[in-house]
């Protein structure tokens, strides 16, 4: 599946790139808000994984801004900050699932989200 | 020839004495015009005078006789005092004529030896004699006619003057009677003048009243304005004073023996009351209406009468006094009043005349303030001069000040006792601020509690960031490295690195952010403890640490947070007080049904004086570096609330050894 991976942080962009690809899912990365817009309109993917916290657009803003962009994505937000988030939460901002973040085991969550997008 | 020389009328006496046979022609010459009693001797002639009185005795002089003249002289002065004596002889010698002539009685001498015309010469001396005695006679006779007269006169003069010292007399009692009625009034109103007590009153009422009349009985009746109605009399000389719901009769004037009064005191008295007179005591007072003077009597109708005049005399006053009675306790009242209301305020309060000198104050301000405020310096010290401020400005002052380690915020209040004049006294009341100091400086210490945990808070999150990054590319590249190559082994170094860097910034987040809705947990103090030291490394980097960690798990229900917090505090403070270098020791156990944590160091110690104020909120030794010392009270408060103590044993030179214990959970 198509796979769009929106995040400041270069080493998590490479890591979650890494694992989705690695099962051989096609990968795009942006760095920030503004551009994971361009590049989810333009790609249409399947799975975001988007976080919440970045310097310019913030997760729930970019969902926003889309609308009906969104396409039929399955959207995860992510976030370091515990507490403040929740799936429910995450469904009010538009989103489909909520991670925190660090991830315990990267690859039983790229199998887990396999699952829930087919 | 007129009445009085009458001489056939005249009586004489011839007294013999004893042989006269010389003198015969001589007696009966004489007896031819003189009606002539011949006697022999005293005896005789006194016999003689029974029936007649004389004008002349003719007493026979012999010649030896001067003693028998000498009783003559006496009998003539007793018997015949108005009448003449003629003494007769023979012949008189010249010597007994003198002799004889100081005889009181004699009034003539007769010699016999005379010739007729000589006797009738002697006879008309005689006559003249005679004429003289009869006119003394007379004389004698109105004398004593006039004598009685006087004495009837001053018998009833006498009489007179009797009555009228007798009426004076009178008069002066009346009038002493009046004076001294007059005297007990004024002694009364006297008396009444230095009574201010009702209780008193009715003593010296009664006493009044008895001295008026023995068998009455006063009742003093009154609507006080601020307690009621009251009726006060003396019974068996004690004191009854009852209150009482219903009214007696009222009125202006006086009643006498009015039924009403008399069943209304025997209702309300509980005794039967005899004749009772009501005299209303009204007058324009403030504190009494309905004032009544009951009086119990037994008189009769006169004696009622002159009662009622006294007492009425005695209404004014005694209704003056009373008033002056309620209105002193009213004033009691009052002062007791402001005195509780002044003492019941819990800031101290001193109202101060100049310069600096405290008249009045509350308990507050005795108990707290007294002894520092009197050892204030006289001169130079900025109380004073603000307090002096106040005095000239008239303007009311506030101003922060320090006392013995409390803050109060002192107000000043001038008192103005008129628009225009002098400020006389200034009223000084301390605030109590130490409180809300105490409340500020907590709040602050939360504000700053609450910032570090967000920036706490903040910087964890920032890091999560890259660490998710190198755990997740980290498990990845692992997956794509032989297991067998030492790359791998140097992979699970770096991952394991990670795995830590995670688990410190959780314990971070938990540990500033404590949620504070979070239920008590049951968790194994060991676990807290190990949890907690990784963020103790950088603070206990400079000290030998010894861990010991109890042998078995010991189950507490606490909130881990709060607990977290605990023991952070008591390894900060075991760090501050060794400073460069010792040894901490961290060690948990079990005592008895009790799970311990001990934090001991080898600091100086805390010496004897400071230890009763460890716990103390606001204590701290490290006020210089801006510690607030919240940290050992508010500890001590949390272990208290799941049932656990914190100790310490501490010897100056040596260390000190803080314990923390909880009950240990049995399930």
């Amino acid at each position: 599946m198509k796979v769009l991976i929106i995040d400041d942080e270069p080493i998590l962009r490479r890591a979650l790139s890494r694992a989705f690809s690695a099962k051989g899912h096609e990968v795009q990365a942006a760095e920030g808000g503004e551009q994971g817009l361009k590049l989810w309109r333009e790609h249409k993917p399947e799975l975001v994984m988007l976080d919440v916290l970045m310097p310019d657009l913030n997760g729930p803003q970019v969902i926003e801004r889309l609308g009906s962009d969104t396409g039929n994505a399955f959207v995860v937000l992510m976030s370091a900050f515990t507490g403040d988030f929740d799936s429910q939460r995450a469904k009010q901002y538009g989103a489909h699932e909520f991670l925190s973040k660090p991830f315990d085991d990267v690859f039983k969550l790229v199998e887990g989200l396999e699952e829930r997008v087919n | 020839m007129d009445a009085e020389t009458d001489i056939s009328l005249d009586h004489a006496l011839w007294i013999e004495n004893g042989d006269t046979h010389h003198l015969a022609d001589l007696q009966s010459g004489l007896s031819r015009s003189l009606r002539l009693q011949t006697c022999s001797n005293l005896e005789a002639a006194a016999k003689y005078l029974t029936g007649a009185t004389p004008t002349i005795v003719f007493y026979a002089f012999k010649e030896d006789g001067f003693e028998s003249i000498s009783s003559l002289d006496e009998w003539m002065q007793k018997s015949l005092p108005s009448a003449g004596l003629i003494l007769v002889r023979q012949s008189f010698s010249p010597q007994q004529i003198e002799k004889l002539s100081q005889m009181t009685s004699v009034s003539c001498f007769l010699d016999a030896s005379l010739g007729q015309a000589d006797v009738e010469q002697a006879l008309a001396r005689v006559h003249q004699v005679a004429s003289k005695n009869r006119r003394k006679m007379r004389l004698a006779e109105s004398l004593k006619v006039q004598n009685k007269q006087l004495e009837t006169m001053t018998a009833s003069l006498e009489r007179i003057v009797k009555d009228r010292t007798h009426d004076i007399q009178e008069q002066k009692t009346q009038i002493e009677i009046k004076v001294n009625k007059v005297k007990a009034l004024l002694a009364f109103i006297k008396s009444l003048s230095k009574v201010n007590d009702i209780g008193d009153l009715s003593q010296l009422l009664q006493k009044e009243i008895k001295s008026l009349s023995k068998d009455c009985e006063p009742y003093l009746a009154f609507r006080a304005r601020d307690f009621g109605r009251w009726i006060y009399t003396i019974r068996q000389s004690r004191l009854i004073e009852k209150s009482v719901q219903s009214s007696w009769k009222t009125g202006a004037r006086l009643r006498i023996n009015d039924k009403e009064d008399q069943v209304y005191l025997a209702n309300e008295f509980s005794k039967p009351v005899q004749k009772t007179i009501a005299v209303p005591l009204n007058s324009n007072h403030h504190q009494s209406s309905e004032v009544t003077l009951f009086i119990e009597h037994n008189l009769n109708e006169k004696e009622l009468e002159q009662l009622i005049d006294e007492v009425g005399k005695r209404a004014q006053p005694l209704a003056l006094c009373l008033d002056r009675a309620l209105l002193e306790i009213e004033l009691k009242r009052s002062a007791y009043l402001w005195e509780s209301t002044f003492n019941s305020i819990d800031e101290p309060i001193a109202i101060v005349e100049k310069p600096l000198k405290p008249i009045r104050s509350n308990k507050a301000f005795q108990d707290r303030l007294e002894d520092w405020f009197s050892g204030l310096p006289d001169a130079e010290s900025d109380l004073m001069e603000q307090i002096n401020e106040c005095f000239d400005s008239k303007k009311s002052i506030s101003l922060p000040l320090l006392i013995e380690g409390s803050f109060f915020d002192l107000k000043l209040y001038p008192i103005l006792s008129s628009a225009v004049g002098d400020v006389e006294s200034v009223v000084c009341l301390f605030v109590d601020m130490t409180h809300e100091k105490k409340l500020q400086s907590q709040m602050i210490q939360h504000e700053k509690m609450t910032a570090i945990g967000h920036l706490a808070g903040n910087i964890a999150h920032e890091l999560n960031n890259p660490l998710a990054g190198l755990k997740s590319l980290g498990q990845i590249v692992q997956q794509e490295i032989d297991e067998a190559d030492q790359i791998s082994d140097d992979l699970n170094e770096i991952l394991m690195a990670a795995e830590r860097s995670s688990e410190i910034i959780k314990n971070l987040l938990e540990f500033s952010n404590p949620n504070e809705g979070a239920q008590d947990e049951i968790i194994d103090l060991n676990a807290l403890v190990t949890k907690t030291l990784p963020l103790l490394k950088s603070i206990t980097s400079n000290f030998e640490r010894d861990i010991i960690e109890a042998s078995e798990p010991l189950m507490v229900k606490v909130n881990p947070q709060l607990v977290q917090q605990v023991f952070f505090n008591l390894v900060n403070n075991a760090c501050q007080a060794m400073g460069e270098r010792g040894a901490l020791k961290i060690q948990t156990l079990k005592k008895a049904n009790t799970a311990q944590l001990l934090v001991a160091d080898s600091g100086g110690g805390i010496p004897l004086e400071v230890q009763a104020k460890v716990f103390d909120p606001f204590f701290s030794t490290k006020k210089e570096k801006g510690g607030t010392g919240l940290g050992l009270s508010m500890s001590r408060n949390i272990v208290r609330s799941y049932g656990g103590e914190v100790q310490f044993d501490s010897r100056v030179g040596e260390g000190t050894t803080f314990v923390v214990s909880f009950p240990i959970e049995k399930n």
